[in-house]
């Protein structure tokens, strides 16, 4: 693992996998969006409003699943102090954010039709609301602190406590009286939702997941370079160490012009 | 039907959830994109400054 976390081979690797990883976006989400909007059935309660389903529900998984990612690689991070691993967790920052706050917007957006307000302070909704705020609060974290390996471990330290969000987010529907609906998809007894619905949701599902490879390599790919840019600075900015001017022995001794 | 707004409505509810999800994620890919490419570009030009630096300290020497 170790092998493969280094700046120049990732750089290496993902110029190589970037084309492939551009084209299957691009096949996962037109197929997706082909499926969810016209391949699949109308639901019978709700009618077209269960498209919103598509969008929604793979942000949903998305903004839990790279914050587990952004505990991963804090954890990483703390214990063996790898180069890549905090680079990486304050890179999914930002990019878990995004996914945090389509899910909050596009569920507002499903829950007024279907519920009749956009908002209620129930378990489910509030548990994401708390999950947007921590990516928000790690990335401020970050940029409040000037020293690079105190902010480091300062974030990390509140991802991992964070992580306690997790699973209040996949259980509070189960826990708590909520407006939001229970699990449909992740549950015991599996999806309790027909295969024409559940298609077209994993595809969207597989559609994000590299629309977030893509836009995490670009980012590492930013965070890499502008560390080295800053090494870069640092070291032409660094008084110049005195050295003895090398001197070929032919010419030693002879007159200077 | 269980839906608390007129049929002929629902349309705009899911017109919106799609455009909040485009331009949010296009918005991603966009900003990534931007940002690999600005900070790629200044380490190529502060490589070269450096690089004509030391010819230009070769040529002065």
């Amino acid at each position: 693992m170790h092998r493969f976390a280094n700046p120049a081979r990732f750089l290496r690797l993902t110029d190589q996998l970037m084309p492939w990883l551009l084209a299957a976006m691009l096949l996962a989400l037109g197929g997706g969006l082909y499926l969810a909007l016209l391949g699949s059935p109308s639901d019978y309660r709700q009618g077209e409003l269960v498209r919103v389903m598509y969008v929604h529900v793979p942000a949903a998984w998305m903004a839990s699943g790279v914050y587990l990612g952004l505990v991963i690689a804090s954890a990483v991070s703390l214990i063996w102090r790898h180069p890549l691993a905090d680079v990486s967790a304050r890179t999914m920052a930002p990019i878990g954010a995004v996914f945090t706050a389509i899910c909050l917007i596009t569920g507002s957006i499903w829950g007024y039709p279907a519920w009749g307000t956009w908002w209620a302070w129930d378990g489910r909704m509030t548990s994401v609301l708390v999950l947007l705020f921590l990516y928000l609060g790690y990335s401020a974290l970050w940029s409040a602190l000037e020293e690079r390996d105190y902010a480091a471990r300062a974030a990390a330290i509140l991802a991992i406590i964070g992580g306690v969000n997790l699973p209040i987010i996949k259980f509070s529907v189960d826990w708590w009286q909520t407006l939001h609906q229970g699990a449909s998809v992740l549950r015991r007894g599996g999806p309790a939702m027909p295969a024409t619905m559940l298609t077209p949701l994993l595809v969207m599902w597989l559609a994000y997941i590299l629309i977030f490879a893509v836009a995490f390599i670009w980012r590492m790919r930013a965070r890499l370079a502008q560390q080295k840019m800053l090494a870069m600075q640092a070291r032409a900015d660094a008084p110049a160490p005195s050295r003895a001017v090398y001197q070929p022995a032919s010419m030693a001794g002879e007159p200077t012009a | 039907m269980n839906v608390l707004v007129p049929a002929d409505q629902i349309i705009y509810y899911v017109i919106a959830a799609y455009g909040v999800a485009a331009v949010g994620l296009g918005g991603l890919l966009w900003g990534a994109r931007a940002s690999a490419q600005h900070w790629t570009t200044e380490v190529e030009r502060l490589r070269g400054q450096r690089m004509d630096g030391r010819m230009e300290a070769r040529d002065d020497a």
